[in-house]
């Protein structure tokens, strides 16, 4: 064994040391990143409502940028913080599903479940469940359906009171005070990614419906507590990206949860970005694109 | 006779009220509609109840816009019927909204890109109008009723056109997104509207034997408007078939040989289409055109629930159906005892009010001739 080799062994052993040091210290960090914020509550917005402030969010600073690049959850956290100190009409919410990733676990779609409250008969992000080939060359393809958000939503001037609309960042989202419940949105979604709040609960028929279930979702950055008549029973609810956690600087939860990591959330707007960076490439796809919807929801096929 | 007729309905009144009065205090948790298949029943009869209300306007405006003074007998309970179902539709199509109790924002949250808006807002100005008119005919003014039914002719036709477009204009639908939509619903409102002042006429004997012409032309009418709807319903569902694209023909397939395949064949096709040719082609008797427009007023519901359900019954995404199973995210659809007890309520206003009518209006004056 040479010199050179032991120096290349060394040298591999101190990177596996160094990444396994890494692994822990990066992982300490952000139990404790998350504590702290939670524990403060993270920093509210100002009182002028639209623009957040630039110490909103999870703090990464002080964790070294080169552990941060390489965690693609960090990364993407840094990068949220960093389009939230843009206004909102310069941000453009992306999400990149890497199905070569997705495993079907659906911890996306109970996540976004326990993090919105919904009831039963509400999903945002269904996972589509798909076998593929014949037997004994069989696979199966697990597609999350969550809002595409779509640059041309076919659902906003269907509802005759602009209770669903557009907004600056590209997110498409509903006035829960507004809707009237027709429902004509639902209809007009060609991914039915709208669904309706029939104002059931899980635990309905029991004893006690559970208070987990009457607890208030925080959609739109407003408190909804689950009582009879009042919305969002009654409304049409859909995927928001998690607004309420994205404009305090949280991922959404789907992201968040997402064991395999193959959901990518991001600002289309920065081109340094991780989301940008996937969607440059050309095995990017989105779902219907014949139907000029432009969805800001994209996927990796292979 | 006449007592069982009352029991009949009081039975009837008093059991839809109670599923109202539910839907009013419990929600929507009776209905068997879901997150995927979100209009049914009720949105169904809504149009049902719109096309008849236009169609007898329609009707009712012949006499007057057009001068057919044959059809003048007929004009006063052509009104009160259209005026009658559209107090119906209404009320349905309320009960349907998961916040009824907003549905004046229409009127300050105005969206013209909406069809839905639209419909508020021609339905709502032709309630109006209805009121009006309604009033003025029963006073006598003949000069108001002529410029009232000028002004509401076009409005009844722009209705069933307005509703037709409002399916037609969703393009996620393929089985709605044609442009036969807006011209099969006008088409679809004038027989049903036409069929049943025909059944009334016939019931009051409004409309007899040789008398005026009534009795010969009536049946010529619906004959006509029977083929003309055959012609664009069978359009609707062959040119899809004829295309071969399977995401096109999901909803046809369905309506024709999908759960409820003998809607369409039993119901629409052979109550609605095939009996009533069958007794109209045939040497006609009053009788014979009393069970015909009245199959083929009562049957053009099927035609609504037609359109409506198998379009929301067929996934976007294929896969679908089975990413996420839970009681309303499912691809079909049975209304459930809520919602027939609903109908059945809707069903006893229409004739209460009917009745109503025709007992404060002088509807039926021709019957002393």
């Amino acid at each position: 064994m040479g010199d050179k080799e032991i120096k290349e062994e060394t040298s591999d052993l101190a990177k596996k040391k160094f990444k396994r040091k890494d692994f822990l210290k990066m992982g300490a960090v952000t139990i404790a990143a998350t504590l702290t914020a939670d524990l403060v509550g993270l920093k509210k917005t100002s009182a002028k409502k639209e623009e957040p402030s630039p110490t909103i969010g999870v703090d990464l600073s002080k964790l070294p940028q080169e552990i941060v690049q390489k965690n693609e959850l960090l990364k993407m956290q840094q990068e949220l913080v960093k389009a939230l100190k843009k206004p909102r009409n310069e941000r453009k919410w992306a999400m990149v599903l890497d199905l070569r990733k997705c495993i079907g676990c659906s911890a996306c779609t109970i996540g976004c479940k326990a993090e919105n409250v919904l009831p039963p008969g509400v999903v945002y992000r269904p996972v589509v469940d798909e076998e593929i080939g014949a037997y004994p060359r069989v696979t199966r393809r697990f597609t999350p359906r969550p809002c595409m958000q779509c640059e041309n939503p076919p659902c906003t001037p269907v509802c005759p009171v602009k209770a669903t609309y557009k907004r600056e960042d590209g997110i498409v989202a509903v006035d829960y005070d507004k809707c009237i419940g027709c429902r004509y949105c639902i209809t007009a979604c060609p991914y039915n990614a709208r669904t309706a709040d029939f104002g059931e609960e899980y635990t309905d028929g029991t004893p006690k419906i559970e208070d987990y279930e009457l607890r208030p979702a925080f959609e739109y950055k407003k408190g909804w507590p689950r009582e009879h008549g009042k919305s969002p029973i009654g409304n049409a609810r859909k995927c928001h990206f998690c607004i309420h956690r994205i404009e305090e600087g949280l991922l959404p939860a789907c992201v968040t949860t997402c064991i395999g990591g193959a959901t990518y959330f991001g600002d289309n707007n920065d081109k340094d970005s991780l989301v940008s960076e996937l969607i440059s490439r050309p095995n990017i796809t989105t779902l219907k694109s014949e139907l000029g919807t432009r969805p800001k929801v994209y996927y990796i096929w292979g | 006779m006449r007592r069982v007729y009352k029991i009949l309905w009081t039975i009837a009144f008093v059991l839809g009220a109670v599923a109202v009065l539910e839907r009013l205090f419990i929600g929507k948790r009776l209905v068997n509609l879901g997150s995927y298949v979100t209009w049914g029943l009720w949105v169904s009869l809504y149009i049902y109840l719109i096309g008849l209300s236009s169609g007898s306007y329609i009707f009712s405006s012949l006499a007057s816009v057009f001068n057919l003074k044959v059809f003048q007998k007929l004009a006063k309970v052509s009104l009160l019927t259209s005026l009658v179902t559209l107090l119906a539709a209404l009320l349905t199509i309320t009960l349907d909204l998961g916040h009824w109790e907003r549905f004046w924002y229409v009127f300050i949250h105005p969206t013209p890109s909406s069809m839905m808006s639209w419909m508020v807002w021609l339905y709502s100005a032709y309630f109006l109008l209805l009121l009006v008119h309604t009033f003025y005919t029963f006073t006598k003014s003949e000069g108001a009723t002529k410029i009232l039914s000028v002004i509401g002719f076009p409005f009844a036709i722009a209705i069933p056109v307005c509703g037709g477009s409002l399916f037609g204009v969703v393009g996620a639908r393929p089985y709605w997104h044609s442009a036969i939509f807006p011209v099969l619903f006008l088409f679809e409102a004038l027989l049903s509207g036409v069929a049943l002042i025909t059944l009334i006429g016939i019931g009051f004997r409004i409309v007899k034997q040789g008398d005026d012409g009534l009795s010969i032309i009536l049946p010529k009418i619906i004959l006509g408007l029977l083929t003309a709807n055959i012609i664009l319903e069978g359009s609707v569902l062959a040119v899809p078939l004829w295309g071969q694209i399977a995401y096109h023909i999901g909803a046809v397939k369905l309506v024709l040989f999908g759960q409820f395949w003998w809607v369409f064949w039993i119901v629409h096709l052979g109550l609605g289409c095939v009996w009533p040719l069958f007794l109209l082609l045939r040497k006609t008797s009053l009788a014979k055109i009393g069970w015909a427009s009245g199959l083929i007023a009562f049957t053009s519901m099927s035609v609504r629930l037609n359109i409506v359900i198998p379009a929301l019954a067929i996934p976007e995404l294929k896969g679908l159906e089975n990413a996420f199973i839970e009681k309303r995210l499912v691809f079909s659809y049975v209304p459930s005892i809520h919602e027939w007890q609903v109908v059945l309520f809707i069903a006893a206003l229409v004739v209460g009010l009917f009745y109503l009518g025709t007992k404060v209006l002088p509807v039926v004056e021709a019957r002393k001739d």
